[in-house]
C-alpha cells in the first residue's frame, strides 16, 4: 500500500506516520510539505492508495491540491486533516474531491478510526 | 645406440632417445664435408633438428673444414613431458588464526602495545568448527599436463592425474564437486579423512595450547579449565576436574566433576542445570537446577529452578533460587553473613528499580500535558489554526508516554508472573541453620537469630496482617517464628499495586 502524507509541519507528518503504522505497518510512505510536492509525487508513482492532506500550506493548499488531482485521478482515497471547522469550508473541501475529513485537534485513536471507516466505506 | 651416417660420422641416440650426440667416426676424414651432406644424412635418421641441432651441425662442419677434430656435440634434445596435477581438495572453511606471538608465563590476559599488532594468547585456537550446510571444499578435478617428444619426434607419454582422494567419515557428505557439512561440530581432517564430530574434546586442560574455546555443541574437557579462558558452547559442557576463574556460557547443562573455583573472577551463565562437587567465591547464573554436592561458599547464586546442596553447604555470598533451595548446613557456626532469597527473581528487582523512575516521570508528563490541553479541548472554537495543532501534537504526545509505560508495566507483569506461577517458597534444611543467615521470600525476609537443628522447612507465613518467616520442624511438626524485617514488602506492594491499576 502506498501512502502519501502532505503537511508542512514535519511533527504533524511524524504523527500521521506513527498512526498510519499500527496498522499498515508494510505501507510505504511518502512525504510532501506543501501542495506542489503533493502533486509531483502522484505524477512520479503509479498509484497512491490513501493521501492525508493538511488544508493551510505554503506554495499550495491542500483543497488547491485534492482539485488537481481530482482532475485526473479518483482511485486514491483523499483524507483531509484541517484545522477549518465550518460548514463552508468543509462542503468546498468535498466538493473538490475528498473522500472524508479529520478536524484537528484530533487524538491519535480518532484519526485511526477515521482512516479505517474511510478505507472500508471506499472498498 | 651409435648410427652410423657416411661411415665417417656417428650419430649416439641415447636409449630413452632424449639425446643424439655427433661425433666423428675414428680418423678425421681425409676429403672435405660439406654442411649440406652432413645434415641431409643425419636428417635421413629421422631425427628432429632444431635451431640448435642445426647451430650445433654448422660449428662440427666448420670444424672439420679448418681440420680440426671436434669433440662431441649434441645435435637434438627431447621434450620433457609435464605430468597431470593430481585432484585435490581446496579447503573453504576459515582455518584458525596462527598465534602472532609465542605465549609466555608472564603474559597478561591481552597485550595492548602501542602501534604493535597484538593478539591474546587466551584466543589462540587450533579448532575449527563448521556449521550445518557450510562448504568445506570444493573438489578440484586432476589437471592436464602435456606429453613430451624424444629426438625422432615421437610422443612421450605423461603421467596421468589421479583423482582427488578423500574419505567421507561421520556428518559430510558430497554434494557435486563439493563437499558440504550435515551437522555442526568440529571439522576433523586427518590423512585424507573428513568427518564432524558433534562433541569437541579436549583431551588435556583448557590451557595456552587450547585457547578459548567457541563451540556450536556439546564440549568435554578431561582435565581442567584454567585461569582466565572462555568456554561458550551451544550444548553441554563437561569438564573432568576443575574449573578455576574462567567465563564459562553454555546453551544446555554444566557438569563440572571436580568442582568450581571462581577466585572472585570466574563467572558462568548456563543455559540449564548445573552439576558442580563445589562452587567457591563465583559468579554463577543457571536459568534451570543447581545442585552441588560438598558446598557453595561465598558465591553469588542465581538459579531459575531448585538450587539443591542436598549434603553440604552454603555459607557467605548470596543465593537466588526461584524454585526453592534444599541445604543440610545454611549458614556456619562462624556466624558467616550469608543471604538466601527464594521464589524471587533478581531480574524483577532490577528491571523495577530501572522502569519505576521512568514510569513515574511519563505520568507526571501526562498528567501535565492533560491540564494544557483539556481547557483547550473545551473551547476549540476559540483555537486558532496554529492552537489546534499544538493540542494535536501534544494528544499525541500523551498517546506515546502511555504506550511506553504499558510496554514497560507489561513487562514487569509478565515477570511478576513468571514467579508466580514458577516460584516456590521454601527452604528445606536437613541439617542445621545457623545464625547470621538472612532468608530472604518475596513478602518477608528475616536475619536470623536463633541456631536450628533440621530438618526444618522455613516458609513465609500470614500471622494476622504481617507476613512472619517461620521453621517448621519436619518430623515433630513444631514451628518457630524466625521474625520478619520491617519494610521488606513494599516493593512487593507497589509492584502489585502498579499491576492493579493498570489493570483497572
Amino acid at each position: 500500500m502506498k501512502i502519501l502524507l502532505v503537511d508542512d509541519s514535519k511533527t504533524m507528518r511524524n504523527i500521521w506516520k506513527k498512526v498510519v503504522s499500527t496498522f499498515e505497518p508494510d505501507a510505504e510512505i511518502f512525504e510532501a510539505a506543501d501542495g506542489l510536492e503533493g502533486l509531483a509525487v502522484f505524477s512520479e508513482q503509479q498509484k497512491i492508495d490513501l493521501a492525508l492532506v493538511d488544508w493551510n500550506m505554503p506554495n499550495m493548499n491542500g483543497l488547491e491540491m485534492v482539485t488537481k488531482v481530482r482532475e485526473s485521478n479518483k482511485e486514491t482515497i483523499l483524507i483531509m486533516c484541517t484545522t477549518e471547522a465550518e460548514k463552508p469550508r468543509i462542503i468546498e473541501a468535498i466538493k473538490a474531491g475528498i473522500n472524508n475529513y479529520v478536524i484537528k485537534p484530533f487524538t491519535p485513536d480518532a484519526l485511526k478510526e477515521k482512516i479505517q471507516e474511510t478505507m472500508a466505506k471506499v472498498k | 645406440m651409435p648410427l652410423i651416417t657416411n661411415k665417417i660420422f656417428w650419430v649416439d641416440v641415447d636409449k630413452e632417445k632424449t639425446r643424439a650426440l655427433l661425433s666423428v667416426h675414428g680418423e678425421m676424414p681425409e676429403e672435405a664435408v660439406a654442411y649440406e651432406d652432413l645434415f641431409a644424412d643425419i636428417k635421413a635418421l629421422g631425427i628432429i633438428l632444431k635451431a640448435d641441432g642445426v647451430e650445433s651441425i654448422k660449428a662440427f662442419a666448420e670444424s672439420l673444414s679448418k681440420g680440426v677434430q671436434p669433440g662431441k656435440v649434441q645435435i637434438a634434445k627431447s621434450i620433457d613431458p609435464v605430468d597431470d596435477r593430481k585432484g585435490r581438495l581446496e579447503k573453504c572453511y576459515q582455518e584458525p588464526e596462527v598465534p602472532m606471538r609465542e605465549a609466555s608465563a608472564e603474559a597478561d590476559q591481552v597485550e595492548v602495545l602501542e602501534g604493535v599488532d597484538t593478539q591474546s594468547h587466551y584466543e589462540r585456537s587450533d579448532i575449527i568448527t563448521v556449521t550445518k550446510g557450510d562448504i568445506l571444499f570444493n573438489i578440484l578435478p586432476p589437471e592436464d599436463g602435456t606429453d613430451g617428444e624424444d629426438v625422432y619426434g615421437e610422443a612421450i607419454a605423461r603421467k596421468l592425474g589421479a583423482e582427488a582422494l578423500f574419505d567421507l567419515g561421520t556428518n559430510v557428505a558430497q554434494d557435486g564437486d563439493q563437499i558440504v557439512a550435515t551437522d555442526s561440530g568440529q571439522l576433523i581432517y586427518e590423512n585424507n579423512k573428513i568427518r564432524i564430530s558433534s562433541v569437541l574434546k579436549i583431551l588435556g586442560d583448557i590451557d595456552f595450547g587450547v585457547g578459548n574455546v567457541d563451540f556450536v555443541k556439546d564440549v568435554s574437557v578431561a582435565h581442567n579449565i584454567l585461569d582466565l579462558f572462555k568456554v561458550k558452547c551451544g550444548g553441554s559442557l563437561e569438564v573432568g576436574g576443575l574449573i578455576e576463574a574462567a567465563e564459562i556460557e553454555t546453551g544446555e547443562d554444566l557438569i563440572v566433576i571436580g568442582g568450581i573455583t571462581g577466585k572472585e573472577k570466574g563467572v558462568f551463565d548456563v543455559g540449564r542445570d548445573i552439576r558442580s562437587k563445589y562452587i567457591t567465591n563465583a559468579t554463577v547464573k543457571a536459568k534451570n537446577d543447581i545442585t552441588v554436592v560438598v558446598e557453595v561458599v561465598n558465591s553469588a547464586i542465581s538459579c531459575g529452578g531448585r538450587l539443591a546442596v542436598g549434603n553440604g553447604k552454603i555459607v557467605g555470598g548470596h543465593a537466588y533460587a526461584m524454585g526453592g533451595i534444599t541445604v543440610k548446613d545454611l549458614g556456619s557456626e562462624g556466624e558467616v553473613l550469608t543471604r538466601v532469597e527464594v521464589a524471587i527473581d533478581d531480574s524483577l528487582k532490577c528491571k523495577y528499580d530501572e522502569y519505576m523512575p521512568k514510569i513515574n516521570l511519563n505520568l507526571q508528563k501526562i498528567k501535565k500535558i492533560k491540564q494544557v490541553v483539556e481547557p483547550l479541548l473545551a473551547n476549540q472554537k476559540q483555537l486558532n489554526a496554529d492552537q489546534k495543532g499544538k493540542a494535536t501534537e501534544l494528544l499525541f504526545q500523551t498517546y506515546e508516554l502511555d504506550d511506553e509505560v504499558n510496554e514497560m508495566v507489561t513487562e514487569l507483569r509478565e515477570l511478576y508472573n513468571t514467579i508466580k506461577e514458577r516460584g516456590v517458597e521454601e527452604i528445606v534444611v536437613t541439617g542445621t541453620l545457623h545464625r547470621k543467615v538472612e532468608l530472604c521470600f518475596p513478602r518477608v525476609e528475616t536475619n536470623n537469630v536463633k541456631t536450628i537443628k533440621g530438618p526444618v522447612k522455613i516458609y513465609p507465613k500470614k500471622v494476622g496482617q504481617n507476613q512472619r518467616v517461620v521453621a517448621e520442624h519436619m518430623n515433630t511438626g513444631d514451628t518457630t517464628d524466625l521474625g520478619a524485617a520491617a519494610g521488606v514488602d513494599e516493593f512487593w506492594g507497589k509492584l502489585e499495586k502498579l499491576i492493579a491499576e493498570d489493570d483497572a
